[in-house]
């Protein structure tokens, strides 16, 4: 309609102006390929020439080819020379509609609440399977760490501004308004991605809000077009860094020094060590590289994805078909005839979402997206595969025996080749089905001003598995020497396991399901110069997931008002009522109420046409929201299984019931008190600055009572509703966006800083002020001061006795904290930062372009979090029979006693060593190149004539290098398991 | 027109807006309603209480109370037991503190009188056997009651006067609850004994089902006994009031009289024999070799050596043809042969070097099988016999497992229960009202064991300490050594000593004593210390004196 009146003014223009003026169209969309709606067209030097975009940036002007036009919204201008009709206009940067929850949304610049978003854009930096891996460093104020594993199980730890609670800190997140798993979802097909991170954005989602909420929307069909959009890519994947395992000979080396410095005799002897080191005798004295026998230098990845999007008037459409596959790392998949057992991974993605208008006052949206696909491995799990490859020694035993069985030890039957060639595969098949449906009817007719909607959504997903496995025969073969001259006597065989049948199996693994409902009825209300919007929102969800206590319902009632003057001063008020069905019957609801406020200081006179701060916004928020993520039926005391007695004299024995924990009476859900204040910024046109403070103050945590209850109970106390924690952390983003002549570059990045304090937990009672873990961070490590190695005897006699096992010359000496004379639990001291979240995490993001060529680079580093090096054979070596890595080099001998940094080398499992302390509890910092992109697009008359619209050519690689203070190995994955991965994808999209 | 789509669109909203739709209850667990309406369900819970028994099978640290004494040591430099000898014991280092154990099993005890009072069992009315189960339920509740009682002994044994709790309390009650006085804690247990006494089957043999497991009469006349002889101690009998006493004696006296009992012909069979007839009250375990592969002598298949006795154990066993302690220059002692001619029960508690265990004969001199230097070999160079169950077997693939029975009382160490309360109200040999002299009692354990009577004409405190040398040569590694040394307030012994032997050649053996371990004693040891984190909790508990 719009449209129409404007190509009617601008014919009337036209008529009065000059005669060879015309109407000329256009578009105007942002640098993430948004439209942009309500930016003002102004033919230069004639500012009552203005016309506005419609909600799908089209604009029609009355002027010549050539004219000078400046395209204007918020704080966004450029300036552009007028093309011919149909020609789309990119402004630099700015964010469209930025959405908050049960289809709400609004426009950047009038936002009052503290939203971050990331747009599609920005996501196809990278090529991943799950979407949650495009994220590192991409949006400020989620913290997302990597995690290995296969390709299907790569799912990162994800914070929303840290964490505020010694519970749960998961988030619930939402897809297209309904509750929904990012993994179901193909990158391609998301149009952004958002936190929610204040009390006024998250007081809607009452009792699941607390922990912040991650809102996806998938694209959606544009008006007036009719685009496809095709790309393939292919590609490899390379494990990112594992540590070095030492061959047999220094393996045996390692062995005889730990063995002597344990006070025992050398376990190997010269001819045993001559023998590993010649590798005559590869049989018996077998040297076996695991990691480079067992693993390939690369996998595989293949990607390609089609993308229709176009509509008219009355409907519009977004569809997409996309395919995705990668192939594992391992050998030996194919030693068996009727079977390949490498790792593979293969799933299709399909979309169809349409925009339609039924009636003049009826719009209707239908989504229905669809996650189809199998992922097949080896019989055996494949984390007990790569724990045999990092535990089992390289002087074990050879891959095959000389008799060509799988080759083993007495001690060692998992022999990590066979497992993947010799014990079958396994494959399982998903299917995810997500669909929804919202209705809007404008009343308007009826009350001015009124609308109702309606949505809908319905998910289900099913995991289902198959899959044939067998048993691997394997031989032992032991070697008698004579003790006097080393010849080898002897050799014993002896054959383990059976060569069995392949086994089928089936089954369910998993299933899911949701349905949910949306009432909204919406009244706008326009009078001076305010403008009042409110609804009132009726929400229900139901979900079901398989097994026990796996079901989660929760309902909602909300009236959400926001008002305005002068589009200047922004004001919002959330009331709700929000209830779940973890609380008490009857008691399920609980009250929620935000209000937030902006101010717009660039639309006051004095800043109004500032060429230096182009816009200035403050930002303010205050409310309640809440945390309902607990253990089911807290409400109860449960009967469980006790003692059992023999009371008959022939000892049948009866079994018992005993009450365990008390129910709690009064359960509720956390409830977090959100404070934010923030400052949006943009200045010189080029630098854009976002801001935010905030403090969380989260009460009603769920504690343990046991501290607080006397033993003369009798039984375990309640938990309750006692716990606090406050969480308070600053945010800060800044892009400078700008063009040097044919170079267009931008640098920009984001940090946070979050940091929480346990302020009640019930705590234990803690004899010395230094042990108590309330006042510090959630999840602070505790572990001893190291004071060096113990030089000799007299220096263990001389020094406090330490009570975890017997020590020797070289083992790791204490501080005696309290001065008792001995080394116990309460000599342990806070050391370095939590274990479950960063406090500093950033990213740095910046490329050029010039002449369609341009590179693009994130970095994303962290620090702050302490980590544990734990890992046997990677950090703890030889214990249990276990291998030894080059991580060990630095160990302490009577000679290098004086530069050591690692104990003594040990056989035993010397839990006076290896416990939580200054040795092991290392800074976790990194930072992190997480993708770089090189691209290149044709020039447009280079490819006009095949009809192609845009050709790109592009490289892509993630994780390519990292800069830690673990260096050995990646910081985010310092034990063992399927590796985080490099991964370099080449590949060409082509636009229609 | 304005208010038909009003009432539309209410209409709208009130119907997806079901008032019941969080309503959700899944369950996968009993309530107490559950178990307390079905009879089965309820003998369970009662159980469970009963397997809330103490017994000392490894219950500290994995060691016997007996090696926080100076029967042994435990081989293990980590295990938490030494916390007892070492002085690092304290209120913020507790050890063996039974505070919440104790209270947890008084807790069940309280709901279940409480849920089964007046109970008629609807569930079963029907059944044929009603009348059946009916007689046996007749005496769960009193069982209940004598299980609480025993816990109070345990927790008075340990810390004095506790707080009193016959009821289910709330964190506020108990957070605010005072001790009662020791005198209060013994006059409740007596109390409850005598009701129970009244109530409770001599046996369940000839009850339907014959569960002979339960508790009875004589379980109930022999706690009394015991917590009588406790409270006249020294310990809690500052004044020495000879009522204590004679209480003391005439509640033993009851048992003996009874002829319920008898004693076993070979002090062999006290022990791990659920069927032996000197047994008055036992806890029973299912079949089990940990306490075997636990102590075990190194150098047989499975075998950790666990609790060491010790020489100051081993040189209070007398010799077996005088009766004389070994220190009497008349004793016929031979520090180079100290096995021979001693005291029987010896044999039959500590393995000793030269004796046979399983067949083979032990080899504990430095370099023998089953000594130093191997390491984890005993550090006293005695292994435990008792309760140790030869016949098992820890070879992997072919282990077995037996039965273990802990005992509570037996005849036996009621007869030594009496001969002390005797001595002390009357002297060795007055027979007072009761028939039989504290002499006469000992005498019956001497005579069983195959050693001379104790002589005629002691003074009181010459039988006093020849009694006390007695006992604990007869009750050895039964539970009762920790106690009676503090209830006596004589100490326990902290210069703890073993044997070193040399082999000159076979047979022959150089034996010379070496000092194992000092240790750290302190009278307040008398009584254990009430955890520091309960005091923090509730202001109105008083710390035992000197912690």
């Amino acid at each position: 309609m719009k449209y129409i009146i404007l190509l009617l003014t601008g014919l009337f223009l036209g008529q009065l102006s000059i005669a060879q003026e015309s109407i000329i169209n256009g578009r105007v969309f942002d640098t993430n390929g948004m439209s942009v709606d309500g930016a003002s067209v102004t033919l230069a030097g004639q500012p009552e020439r203005t016309v506005t975009t419609d909600k799908d940036g089209n604009f029609a002007i009355a002027a010549n080819v050539g004219d000078k036009i400046i395209v204007k919204i918020a704080y966004v201008s450029k300036t552009f020379t007028l093309k011919k009709s149909g020609t789309s206009y990119k402004l630099k940067k700015y964010q469209g509609d930025i959405h908050f929850g049960f289809q709400f949304k609004t426009k950047q610049e009038h936002l009052t609440s503290a939203v971050s978003t990331v747009f599609a854009k920005d996501l196809e930096r990278f090529t991943v399977i799950n979407p949650a891996n495009a994220l590192y460093g991409q949006i400020t104020g989620l913290t997302v760490l990597q995690k290995n594993g296969p390709p299907w199980n790569r799912q990162p730890s994800m914070r929303i501004r840290g964490i505020g609670t010694f519970n749960s800190y998961g988030y619930s997140i939402f897809v297209d308004g309904f509750e929904r798993k990012i993994s179901s979802y193909k990158l391609e097909e998301i149009e952004s991605i958002s936190i929610l991170k204040d009390a006024a954005s998250l007081a809607m989602f009452g009792q699941q809000g607390a922990n912040g909420i991650l809102l996806i929307n998938t694209k959606r069909g544009e008006y007036n077009t009719f685009n496809v959009d095709v790309k393939y890519e292919d590609g490899f994947n390379t494990p990112f860094k594992m540590p070095n395992f030492l061959d047999a000979y220094n393996y045996a080396l390692a062995v005889n020094e730990a063995s002597v410095l344990d006070g025992n005799s050398p376990v190997y002897s010269e001819w045993d060590l001559e023998d590993y080191k010649n590798g005559s005798k590869p049989y018996f004295y077998p040297n076996v590289n695991w990691k480079d026998e067992v693993l390939k230098n690369m996998g595989r990845n293949t990607n390609f994805v089609a993308q229709f999007n176009g509509g008219g008037n009355r409907v519009r459409y977004y569809s997409m078909i996309g395919y995705q596959t990668e192939k594992g790392l391992f050998n030996y998949t194919d030693v068996d005839p009727r079977y390949d057992s490498q790792l593979k991974y293969r799933r299709l993605n399909l979309r169809v979402n349409i925009d339609a208008k039924i009636t003049k006052t009826t719009t209707m949206k239908a989504n229905v997206g669809a996650n189809l696909g199998e992922r097949k491995y080896p019989g055996t799990d494949i984390g007990n595969i790569m724990s045999a490859v990092y535990n089992i020694p390289s002087a074990s035993f050879p891959v095959k025996s000389l008799h060509g069985y799988w080759g083993g030890t007495d001690y060692y039957g998992n022999n990590p080749a066979a497992q993947i060639g010799g014990t079958g595969y396994r494959q399982d098949f998903f299917r995810d089905i997500m669909a929804d449906v919202s209705v809007k009817q404008d009343l308007s007719h009826l009350i001015k001003g009124v609308t109702i909607e309606l949505a809908a959504s319905v998910d289900n997903t099913a995991t289902f598995n198959e899959g044939n496995t067998k048993t691997f025969e394997y031989e032992v073969v032991n070697v008698v020497r004579d003790q006097n001259t080393g010849i080898i006597t002897d050799t014993i065989s002896k054959l383990y396991g059976i060569e069995s049948d392949l086994t089928y199996f089936n089954g369910a693994i998993d299933q899911w399901r949701q349905a949910a409902l949306i009432v909204k009825a919406n009244y706008e209300l326009k009078w001076g110069n305010s403008e009042l919007m409110s609804t009132f929102m009726y929400n229900q969800s139901k979900e079901v997931g398989k097994g026990q206590y796996n079901t989660w319902l929760t309902q909602n009632y909300f009236l959400f008002s926001r008002y305005n003057y002068k589009k200047k001063y922004f004001a919002d008020l959330v009331l709700g009522a929000s209830g779940s069905s973890m609380l008490i019957d009857n008691k399920w609801f609980g009250f929620f109420p935000a209000i937030s406020g902006a101010w717009i200081v660039s639309e006051e006179d004095f800043l109004k046409d500032n060429s230096t701060i182009s816009f200035l916004k403050f930002r303010a928020s205050a409310g309640i929201v809440g945390n309902d993520k607990m253990e089911h039926n807290l409400m109860d005391q449960k009967f469980v299984g006790g003692g059992s007695y023999f009371y008959t004299d022939n000892f049948n024995s009866l079994g018992g019931y005993r009450p365990d924990r008390m129910g709690t009476k009064d359960l509720t859900y956390e409830k977090s008190y959100k404070y934010n204040f923030g400052l949006d910024l943009y200045l010189f046109n080029k630098l854009s600055v976002i801001m935010d403070a905030y403090y969380n103050h989260r009460t009603d945590i769920l504690v343990n009572t046991d501290a607080v209850v006397s033993d003369v109970l009798g039984v375990v106390p309640a938990k309750e509703n006692m716990g606090i924690v406050n969480n308070r952390g600053i945010e800060l983003e800044l892009m400078w966006d700008d063009c040097v002549g044919k170079l267009s570059y931008y640098v920009g990045g984001s940090f946070t800083y979050n940091k929480n304090k346990i302020i009640e937990q019930n705590e234990e009672y803690r004899p010395y002020d230094y042990l108590k873990r309330t006042g510090l961070p959630i999840g602070q490590y505790f572990g001893y001061e190291v004071l060096g190695f113990f030089r000799d005897s007299t220096d263990i006699a001389n020094s406090p006795v330490q009570m975890f096992s017997p020590v020797r010359p070289g083992d790791v000496k204490y501080k005696d904290q309290n001065n008792d004379g001995k080394i116990d639990q309460f000599d342990e001291v806070p050391i370095g930062y939590s274990s479950n979240y960063p406090e500093i995490y950033y990213s740095i993001k910046l490329g050029f372009e010039i002449s369609g060529f341009g590179v693009d680079l994130l970095f994303q580093g962290k620090a702050h979090q302490t980590l544990y090096l734990n890992s046997e054979s990677v950090f703890w070596p030889l214990r249990n029979y276990k291998s030894i890595t080059d991580f060990s080099d630095n160990t302490w001998t009577p000679e290098t006693a004086d530069e050591a940094t690692l104990p003594r080398l040990t056989l035993l499992e010397n839990p006076n060593n290896y416990r939580q302390n200054s040795i092991w509890l290392k800074d976790g910092d990194y930072l992190k190149l997480r993708s770089l992109k090189v691209h290149y697009t044709f020039p447009e008359k280079w490819i006009k004539w095949a009809g192609l619209d845009e050709t790109e050519f592009f490289a892509t690689g993630m994780n390519l290098f990292s800069m830690d203070k673990i260096k050995y190995v990646d910081p985010e994955f310092i034990t063992y398991g399927y590796p985080t991965l490099t991964t370099w994808q080449f590949g060409v999209k082509v636009s229609f | 027109m304005k208010k038909i789509i009003n009432i539309t669109l209410l209409a709208i909203l009130l119907s997806f807006e079901s008032c019941d739709f969080l309503y959700y209850d899944e369950v996968s667990y009993l309530t107490e309603e559950d178990v307390f309406n079905e009879f089965d369900r309820t003998k369970m819970f009662l159980a469970n209480i009963y397997s809330q028994m103490p017994s000392d099978f490894m219950s500290i640290g994995g060691a016997l109370r007996a090696s926080g004494t100076d029967e042994a040591i435990h081989v293990d430099p980590f295990s938490s037991i030494h916390t007892f000898n070492d002085g690092s014991w304290s209120a913020i280092s507790t050890i063996d503190d039974r505070w919440y154990s104790m209270y947890s099993g008084i807790y069940n005890v309280n709901m279940f009188l409480r849920d089964t009072k007046d109970q008629m069992w609807e569930d079963i009315k029907w059944n044929e056997d009603y009348q059946e189960l009916m007689a046996q339920f007749y005496y769960y509740p009193f069982e209940a009651r004598y299980l609480r009682a025993y816990f109070y002994f345990e927790l008075m044994k340990r810390y004095g006067g506790v707080p009193i709790v016959t009821q289910i309390m709330t964190p506020e009650e108990v957070n605010n609850i005072e001790r009662a006085s020791t005198e209060d804690v013994v006059n409740f247990i007596v109390s409850e004994c005598d009701t129970l006494i009244a109530h409770l089957p001599v046996t369940y043999k000839d009850l339907p089902q014959a569960e002979t497991g339960r508790v009875t009469k004589g379980a109930a006349m022999a706690l009394k006994a015991r917590v009588l002889l406790y409270f006249a101690s020294p310990l809690h009998n500052p004044e020495n009031d000879i009522q204590r006493w004679v209480n003391a004696a005439e509640s033993a006296k009851a048992i003996i009289d009874s002829g319920w009992y008898s004693l076993e012909v070979d002090y062999a069979n006290v022990v791990n024999n659920e069927f032996s007839t000197e047994l008055i009250y036992e806890k029973r375990a299912g079949e089990s070799n940990d306490f075997e592969s636990k102590n075990f002598p190194i150098g047989f298949e499975g075998g950790n050596t666990g609790t060491c006795p010790t020489q100051n154990l081993v040189d209070a066993y007398e010799m077996a043809n005088n009766g004389l302690p070994i220190s009497d220059p008349n004793s016929g002692y031979d520090p180079q042969n100290p096995y021979a001619e001693r005291d029987p029960r010896l044999n039959k508690t500590v393995i000793v070097n030269g004796s046979t265990w399983k067949g083979q004969t032990m080899e504990i001199w430095y370099g023998g099988a089953n000594a130093e230097p191997k390491p984890n070999a005993t550090k006293t160079g005695y292994y435990l016999k008792k309760y140790v169950i030869e016949s098992i077997n820890l070879d992997p693939g072919n282990t077995s497992k037996k039965r273990h029975t802990w005992v509570y009382y037996r005849l036996g160490s009621v007869l030594l229960d009496y001969a002390e309360a005797m001595n002390e109200a009357y002297g060795p040999e007055d027979q007072g009202p009761f028939g039989m002299t504290a002499l006469q009692a000992v005498n019956m354990i001497r005579q069983r064991a195959g050693m001379p009577d104790f002589p005629s004409g002691l003074s009181q405190s010459d039988f006093r300490e020849k009694y006390r040398n007695e006992r604990r040569v007869e009750l050895a590694f039964e539970d009762h050594r920790f106690w009676d040394v503090r209830r006596w307030k004589i100490g326990s012994e902290t210069v703890i000593k073993g044997v070193k032997v040399r082999k000159i050649s076979d047979g022959v053996y150089l034996y010379k004593r070496k000092i194992v371990q000092n240790r750290v004693w302190d009278d307040r040891m008398n009584l254990f210390p009430i955890s520091q984190k309960e005091l923090f909790i509730n202001d109105k508990l008083t710390q035992n004196p000197g912690w």
